[in-house]
């Protein structure tokens, strides 16, 4: 009820800010959907399955470089590894979103070895192996990036080179997400994951083989945060290392808690309440991540559910 | 029929020896209690047969097969399970869920990603099975952490009776309950005992003595007597033994 009522309003959302003369916010309401999507990938492992990662811009960006890679390729006329580059956003993006479950694979792979602390840091460690591997790209620009300006974007037959029609492209995606994941959680599977986040050695007891879920988990989070990357890329046509900055990690996980652990559309909402609180806290003060803070502290202290749990009530557990 | 039994096991944590040269078996159709008093290493010898530690030494066999080096979870395939002396359930899932749940681990695998976990018909009919067989048939949609103590422990033999055990391991079972309560807990055990092994950790000696076909107290460790209940009650180590204990427990 709640998600339909947050995907409605997005869905709103352009024809709105238009109507009070503020077009300029669509590339906002674009990164509110991208953002969005890859904080909810997110939730799915760290509100359902326990598993806090602090190296999700690892994926992000790593999908960010595929999609900004086949773009430079294709501009520059040049191939990659013996590929043909292309802007084809069909091609483009589930080719971030393999290359992201590959990496999720073997990330999670390892990290899925320890838990808790140890757990966070391996993440962080892989997170800031993979943003100086970026950096060292020269071809793409190494520290400094590389732009993609001249690239349009075709989303198969589709031109999305209007802001507003890139949006919904982007809204469309995060939709099916959204019910994606939604069924994910309900589904057996998505049971078994609340069960390894509550109490693992009573799965293990009851005959699981916990490892071989969370991995699961955990790549196909990966492969959507990827995605979701590719689509930052296309949007910002600017390629650089700062999509896989750890801070973009820390980023993602204020975004889930804030909105709400475990809610799925909790990663919308938390994603909404950052950029509109950057767009108009930045004409207060440029130190608006204040507000970030005061608005975590809060939502830690007094709902542990965050926003969307306020909404939701008390009583109320999405699944 | 089967039997599970261990040879030889032995287990230290630093230089605490909590498990000292350890034989027991079990067999089906039969209740055997392990006792003993706290910190005698009960709980430890049962991880150890359940799979949740590793010994130092020693072997765990089912029906003659070496299962030492099998995980926990794989020996719940193998078709031995354990419930746990502090309850150890899922309290953010109903009742049903919790059995659902155990069901799941041992129906197959569960990378089922699409269709609603609650819409497998056959696996709800046969947790409420599950959950009538330990008298909880109405508790069902209640949620987990609504179950008073007592119901608590009986959801997690549910829990663990999903896998159809050849063995059952419970590290005891009746702690907490009132009176009445562990004596239907008592029966119900040994109505499971017609076709299963039942080890059973326990305090209360009225149950014991009445529960058990074979009693082995564990001291510090290592067994210092096995036998049949009136073997026991008779055994002059084990009445200096438990005499020592309600002496300490007077003062
Ligand atoms: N993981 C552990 N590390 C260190 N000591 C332990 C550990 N588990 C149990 N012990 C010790 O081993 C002894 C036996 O414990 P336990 O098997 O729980 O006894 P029981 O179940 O018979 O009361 C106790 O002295 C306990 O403190
Ligand atoms: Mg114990």
């Amino acid at each position: 009820m709640l998600t339909a009522v947050v995907l409605a309003s997005l869905a709103v959302a352009p024809a709105w800010v238009q109507a009070v003369d503020r077009a300029y916010l669509v590339t906002m309401l674009t990164r509110i959907v991208i953002f969005g999507l890859a904080a909810m990938s997110l939730d799915l492992v760290v509100g359902y399955g326990g598993m806090v990662s602090l190296g999700h811009a690892a994926f992000f960006g790593a999908g960010a470089y595929t999609a900004g890679a086949l773009t430079y390729h294709s501009l520059d006329g040049s191939t990659l590894l013996g590929v043909p580059g292309t802007q084809q956003a069909l091609v483009t993006w589930p080719a971030a979103a393999v290359l992201g479950a590959l990496l999720g694979a073997m990330i999670g792979g390892l990290c899925l070895r320890t838990t808790g602390v140890y757990f966070i840091m391996a993440t962080l460690a892989f997170n800031q192996m993979v943003y100086f591997l970026f950096n060292a790209l020269e071809v793409y620009g190494g520290d400094d990036g590389v732009g993609l300006f001249a690239a349009g974007r075709s989303i198969g037959p589709l031109d999305a080179s209007d802001d507003v029609t890139y949006f919904y492209v982007c809204f469309a995606v995060l939709a099916a997400f959204v019910v994606v994941l939604n069924l994910m959680v309900r589904s057996p599977f998505g049971r078994v994951l609340r069960g390894c986040r509550d109490n693992p050695a009573r799965m293990a007891a009851l005959g699981f083989h916990t490892y071989r879920y969370r991995l699961v988990a955990f790549i196909i989070s990966a492969s959507i945060s990827s995605l979701a990357g590719a689509m930052a890329v296309t949007e910002s046509q600017f390629l650089s290392p700062s999509f896989a900055e750890w801070t973009e990690s820390g980023e993602l996980l204020v975004m889930v808690i804030l909105g709400g652990l475990g809610s799925l559309v909790g990663g919308i909402v938390g994603a909404a309440a950052l950029f509109v609180l950057e767009e108009f806290a930045i004409d207060i003060t440029d130190n608006w991540q204040f507000f970030v803070g005061v608005g975590l502290l809060a939502v830690v202290l007094a709902a542990p559910r965050g926003l969307t749990g306020l909404v939701l009530g008390r009583g109320r557990r999405n699944v | 029929m089967s039997e599970l039994s261990c040879h030889g096991l032995r287990k230290s944590f630093g230089a605490l020896v909590v498990t000292d040269d350890l034989a027991l078996s079990v067999r089906s159709g039969e209740v055997h209690a392990l006792i003993g008093p706290n910190g005698a290493g009960k709980t430890t010898a049962l991880a150890q047969l359940s799979g949740e530690l590793r010994p130092d030494s020693g072997s765990v066999r089912l029906d003659g097969t070496d299962i030492t080096h099998l995980s926990l979870p794989q020996r719940v395939r193998v078709g031995v399970a354990r419930s746990y002396q502090i309850s150890s359930i899922f309290a953010d899932f109903t009742v049903a869920e919790n059995v659902e749940l155990a069901l799941q681990a041992v129906g197959g695998h569960s990378f089922r990603f699409f269709r609603p976990a609650r819409s497998n018909a056959a696996r709800l009919k046969r947790a409420r099975e599950l959950l009538a067989v330990v008298g909880l048939t109405d508790a069902g949609e209640a949620s987990a952490q609504r179950l008073s103590h007592g119901q608590t422990r009986q959801l997690e033999i549910a829990m663990a009776l999903a896998s159809e055990p050849e063995v059952l391991l419970l590290d005891e079972p009746m702690a907490g309950m009132a009176p009445d309560e562990a004596h239907r807990l008592a029966e119900l055990v040994r109505s499971l005992a017609s076709d299963t092994a039942v080890l059973l950790v326990e305090h209360d000696m009225d149950i014991v003595f009445s529960a058990a076909d074979r009693i082995s107290v564990l001291c510090e460790g290592s067994l210092i007597a096995s036998g049949s209940p009136d073997q026991i009650r008779s055994d002059p180590e084990v009445r200096r033994l438990y005499l020592r204990e309600d002496a300490e427990a007077e003062n």
